[in-house]
């Protein structure tokens, strides 16, 4: 299995780094890597609540990015850019199994098991939202962008955030007291 | 409990696996990477958007052409900046891996063989083989027709209403189910005991399950978005889901019958074959467009061609399904669109037909990577027509050995 590199390059600017990956560097997409998957996939898991999926959605936001690297503008911040289409994308897989009705049989070898198990009053809470606001309590508290960003994340009003937010948040205290 | 002391307990939540997870993606990443870089991407210039807005692609052609049939190293994450392998064989001397290919044009369904040889098998369309390859059935008119290879009709329903996309079973071969305007019917083998299993059927494919002997079981999508799977003998319902995707698209169950892959253009999953629940789901964003999935003949890869809309260009890759997520490998890009993906019988070769090339192509992963670029392919499948011709689908590639 290939192991993430114990060299870091922490010092280098993000617009470094990108100029690095674009030009061939591996070590600067290493860093690129560390810097905002871990991340992406806080993100996606805590949309979707499911492991392989916040795994290939984060995989393949990330691989997505890689593959466009060439034409990014090095101007922009590469992690919202990411993020966006991390959390987008988590936000659809969340939506279309909320749509389906999954037959409650277990399927081969314990895949896609809900992750219950194991999750703390404060995750099993943040699981009963809905993803659109599960999405920007992610935004803002796991990723720690300020509700205007993630209105431009999402492509929603401000103030549409501000009440998503608002309304998370007494509902996570409201199941959180209940528990 | 104070918003800050939810807040902060919100920021201390921890995902599982986050290390592992990390590491694989890390693997994938940095052959994706690998791949990428091998062959250096030219950056476009705005000058070089201003030629191809102009029409002038011949000035682009010569960047990004990767030869035909050469070592494929330099094939793996190029782009091209217009469509079309150069070189390019003129003409179809050979089926890669062998076996019988049908093709359907506007002057009916065809037959191509190893050899490269082709044939018209006659007006038909729609055309599917029989498990063996030894008949073909298909649609001409408002007739469900059985042919031999050779062109000779064995059966045939007469008078049906829009009959269309006849498939039929695997394994005995006793069942063929095809859709008449949006009823699911199904008819012996030999033409007998047309009988109508569902209604309100929408326009796919229906598919066989393969399995046991003597159990007919196939699934067909419905105009209200479920995949319903039943035992066509009993007609028993075994079990129904939703679809993820609004727009039908396509079923194909693996080989063993243990997964059914449902594929739509914003969406691919796959269900439990016992159950219909989701194993796997793999969707896309709003400017992509799945244009065709094919499982191979092992069960153990899906072939998925995408297109990206804005940037009028297309990608093949080959997906795994691993204990967690998918393997996903990008096999093959190209400007335009690419139609359909078929695996050859022993599961070596790919066809990826590509449309705005008018060529095919036949990519090979295992021992060692290959390439082979047809071109000319709509005036191949329609000689005598004036004008334009149009371009060919590929139907089945038919059989193992």
């Amino acid at each position: 299995m290939a192991r993430l590199p114990a060299r870091r390059r922490a010092d280098r600017s993000e617009r470094a780094l990108i100029r690095g990956a674009q030009d061939g560097s591996r070590e600067d997409l290493e860093e690129l890597f560390r810097r905002y998957w871990p991340a992406s996939y806080r993100a996606a898991y805590f949309v979707v609540y499911d492991r392989a999926a916040a795994e290939d959605i984060a995989q393949e936001a990330f691989l997505s990015a890689l593959r466009a690297l060439h034409r990014f503008d090095r101007r922009r911040p590469f992690g919202p850019w990411l993020h966006r289409i991390v959390v987008n994308r988590a936000i659809d897989w969340a939506r279309a199994r909320a749509l389906r009705r999954e037959l409650d049989v277990e399927p081969p070898d314990g895949e896609l098991r809900d992750d219950v198990e194991g999750r703390d009053e404060l995750a099993s809470a943040l699981a009963q939202l809905t993803p659109e606001r599960r999405a920007v309590v992610v935004l803002r508290y796991v990723l720690e962008y300020t509700p205007g960003e993630i209105a431009e994340l999402l492509d929603l009003p401000r103030g549409t955030v501000n009440s998503r937010l608002r309304r998370a948040l007494d509902d996570l205290a409201h199941e959180v007291a209940r528990d | 409990m104070t918003d800050r002391l939810l807040e902060r307990r919100v920021r201390g939540l921890e995902a599982p696996d986050e290390g592992e997870a990390a590491l694989r993606a890390w693997e994938v990443a940095a052959a994706e990477f690998e791949r990428v870089e091998r062959v250096p991407v030219p950056r476009r210039r705005p000058l070089q958007r201003r030629l191809a807005a102009a029409g002038a692609a011949a000035a682009l052609a010569a960047l990004l052409i990767s030869p035909a049939g050469a070592s494929v190293r330099h094939w793996v994450g190029e782009r091209f900046a217009s469509p079309g392998v150069k070189h390019a064989q003129p003409a179809l001397v050979s089926l890669p891996s062998g076996g019988k290919l049908l093709v359907g044009s506007r002057d009916g369904t065809w037959i191509v063989s190893a050899d490269g040889s082709k044939r018209l098998l006659g007006p038909y369309r729609d055309a599917t083989w029989s498990p063996h390859g030894l008949f073909v059935a298909a649609v001409r008119g408002h007739s469900l027709v059985a042919v031999d290879p050779r062109g000779q009709v064995r059966w045939a329903l007469p008078r049906l209403p829009a009959p269309r996309l006849p498939s039929w079973s695997p394994g005995d071969g006793f069942r063929v189910a095809y859709l008449s305007g949006s009823t699911l019917r199904v008819v012996a083998g030999d033409g007998n005991g047309d009988k109508l299993l569902a209604r309100g059927v929408a326009a796919v494919a229906p598919a066989w399950r393969p399995g046991a002997a003597g159990r007919h079981v196939v699934s067909y999508w419905t105009n209200g978005g479920q995949i319903v799977t039943r035992d066509v003998d009993s007609g028993n319902l075994l079990w129904s889901a939703s679809a993820t995707g609004s727009t039908p698209g396509s079923l194909q169950w693996s080989p063993r019958g243990h997964t059914l892959m449902v594929a739509g253009p914003r969406s691919l999953e796959l269900l439990d074959g016992r159950s219909g629940a989701v194993l796997k789901l793999l969707t896309t964003g709003s400017a992509l467009r799945f244009a065709s999935a094919d499982v191979s003949p092992d069960g153990r890869t899906i072939a998925l061609a995408r297109y990206d809309v804005p940037e009028d260009r297309s990608e093949v890759f080959l997906l795994r399904v691993g204990s967690r997520g998918w393997d996903a490998r990008r096999s093959f890009a190209g400007a335009g669109r690419f139609d359909a993906v078929r695996w050859s019988p022993d599961g070596r070769w790919l066809l990826v037909t590509w449309r705005d090339a008018d060529q095919w192509l036949f990519l090979r992963s295992a021992p060692a990577r290959r390439l082979l670029a047809v071109s000319s392919i709509g005036r191949a499948f329609e000689p005598d027509r004036r004008g334009r011709p149009g371009f060919p689908a590929a139907g089945g590639w038919c059989c193992s050995p």
